[in-house]
């Protein structure tokens, strides 16, 4: 039992962490290399939190607004560039956040944090907190998705250019895309380091990055389900596969790779196509 | 006073001088036909207008306001739109869609206001009565990439109308239609202007340009070379040298 609720745990906090990711990414068309460091900021702060005895629900709120802030602090330097531009602004981040922790002694350096204290009611304490986040963050996918936001965010993937000739404003609602994306992913960080317990500067590198980006490539970037889908098996691969924990930059490298080459619109661009067919018969 | 008032603007792209030092105005409820051959600098000027490049001297006003140094989204909500000679549709949207995201702006605005608000149906009925009005409701549910050229043209005049701007600039509408096509849309351009809506037409189709516009301006070089009367300007001497003198070069 208590396997089945640490692999639910993990594929929760992947799928919130992941839509995370796709509101930036997907609904608002700003790619992200870096976007693991919201993530790290996310577990620091409820980690260190929890461990001067804040209860982690308490905790998970300086979390989110803590990695919303750097969120848009980064949303603000990268207004100005675009596509590639983003992509490595971004990664550059991502490897800023990793050096930096190493460095500090407060947040335990190279070793990192351990000792992180349980959560009330335990695991099963755990998965039932990290499942009401990460359906909260569904429901506010699927809400924003078909409010005027998700229309103008839709324009703005689109043709940022184009987009500001209908009198959107199109820096604020990308910085606003930063901030909810950013602020999802300190949540999910929050959980995961109380679901793991120990965290390390390298717990939220390149490589988390790469991972939480192929789940919202293969998923079909934009795509609410087809995302949440892709995360919940990208998370739980490598604790069935131990070649794939051992690979894994290859491994999501490649998925990512050969999704945009082959399939660009992902799982839910497939099955809806399928459907279609289907529905044509 | 004018409804738009460009005064002495000047633009340079690396050794192109695109436009040099012009001034032009439209009044309220003008349809301003605006010609000049190739390369004369049209669209640049429209670009100016719309806040799309900066002029590197001079100033525009709208409204009344001086409106040289704003952003494209503030000119927007002041009330110019336009439909560019290349065409911009929003791919990833339906023709319905491209025109309902304009129709809808105002609930865009900014976006604590865009989140709150989820009725699009408005908006799309609105859409639907544009684009039918521009002759192509029965394509509204197509991607841009399904229909010709022509009816993405029609579209994007649609989508400018759906801001309900004061002043529309339309950058070559009729490009690309065929004379029935042109005329047709001519005659629906011509019945745009109304005491609340002028009508700034750039157009190579001159002939449907002297039939719909009673006023025209003339650009040549990235020069202000006339604005006159429809008839007067047909008839000059200086437009027909400004036009075979494209070719003697
Ligand atoms: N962004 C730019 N960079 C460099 N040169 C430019 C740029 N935009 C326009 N030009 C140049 O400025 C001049 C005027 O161009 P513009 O497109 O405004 O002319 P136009 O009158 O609209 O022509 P057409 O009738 O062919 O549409 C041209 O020589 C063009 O090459
Ligand atoms: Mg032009």
């Amino acid at each position: 039992m208590s396997y089945e609720i640490a692999v639910l745990t993990s594929m929760s906090i992947a799928i919130l962490f992941a839509l995370s990711l796709n509101l930036i990414t997907g609904f608002c068309g700003q790619v992200s290399l870096g976007h693991a460091a919201f993530y790290g900021i996310g577990a620091y702060v409820a980690a260190m939190l929890t461990k001067a005895d804040l209860a982690l629900p308490i905790a998970l709120i300086p979390a989110a607004v803590m990695a919303g802030l750097v969120g848009v602090l980064v949303g603000i330097a990268s207004l100005r560039v675009r596509h590639d531009f983003l992509a490595i602004t971004t990664m550059g981040v991502g490897f800023l956040f990793v050096g930096i922790v190493r460095k500090q002694d407060a947040l335990g350096g190279e070793i990192g944090i351990s000792g992180i204290p349980s959560v009330a009611f335990g695991r099963p304490g755990l998965l039932l907190l990290a499942l009401v986040c990460m359906v909260l963050f569904i429901l506010l996918s699927i809400y924003i998705r078909r409010s005027w936001l998700g229309f103008a965010f839709e324009s703005i993937s689109d043709d940022e250019d184009t987009a500001r000739t209908f009198g959107i404003d199109v820096s604020k609602f990308k910085l606003l895309a930063f901030v909810v994306g950013t602020a999802g992913a300190g949540i999910a960080g929050g959980l995961y380091a109380h679901h793991i317990r120990f965290i390390g500067p390298d717990s939220f590198g390149f490589v988390e990055s790469i991972t939480v980006l192929a789940m919202v490539i293969v998923g079909g970037i934009g795509s609410i389900a087809g995302v949440a889908v892709a995360a919940a098996v990208l998370a739980t691969l490598p604790l069935w596969l131990q070649f794939v924990d051992d690979y894994k930059l290859l491994i999501y490298g490649s998925l990512i790779f050969i999704t945009m080459r082959f399939a660009p619109t992902g799982i839910a661009g497939i099955v809806h196509t399928l459907w279609q067919k289907r529905q044509a018969k | 006073m004018s409804l738009l008032e460009v005064q002495n603007v000047s633009i340079r792209f690396g050794g192109v001088d695109a436009v040099r030092g012009v001034s032009l105005a439209v009044e309220e409820q003008q349809l301003l036909g605006f010609i000049g051959p190739n390369g004369a600098g049209k669209t640049t000027m429209m670009r100016i207008i719309m806040g799309m490049v900066r002029p590197q001297q001079g100033s525009v006003e709208f409204r009344g306001k001086d409106i040289t140094q704003w952003s494209v989204q503030h000119r927007v909500q002041l009330g110019l739109a336009l439909a560019q000679q290349i065409v911009k549709p929003l791919h990833s949207l339906t023709l319905l869609d491209n025109v309902a995201l304009a129709a809808g702006a105002r609930h865009m605005r900014n976006p604590l206001q865009a989140f709150l608000n989820v009725d699009r149906s408005e908006a799309r009925d609105q859409a639907r009565n544009l684009l039918d009005f521009v002759g192509i409701g029965n394509v509204n549910n197509a991607f841009p990439s399904e229909v010709p050229l022509g009816f993405i043209k029609r579209m994007e005049v649609a989508r400018a109308l759906a801001l309900e701007p004061g002043l529309l600039l339309l950058d070559e509408p009729l490009a690309g239609l065929n004379q029935t096509e042109a005329r047709d849309l001519a005659d629906l351009i011509a019945s745009l202007v109304t005491p609340s809506r002028s009508v700034l037409l750039i157009e190579h189709n001159i002939g449907e340009v002297a039939r719909i516009c009673s006023e025209i301006y003339v650009q040549e070089n990235g020069q202000r070379l006339m604005q006159d009367k429809a008839e007067r300007v047909m008839a000059s001497a200086a437009l027909r040298q400004a036009y075979l003198g494209e070719h003697k070069a």
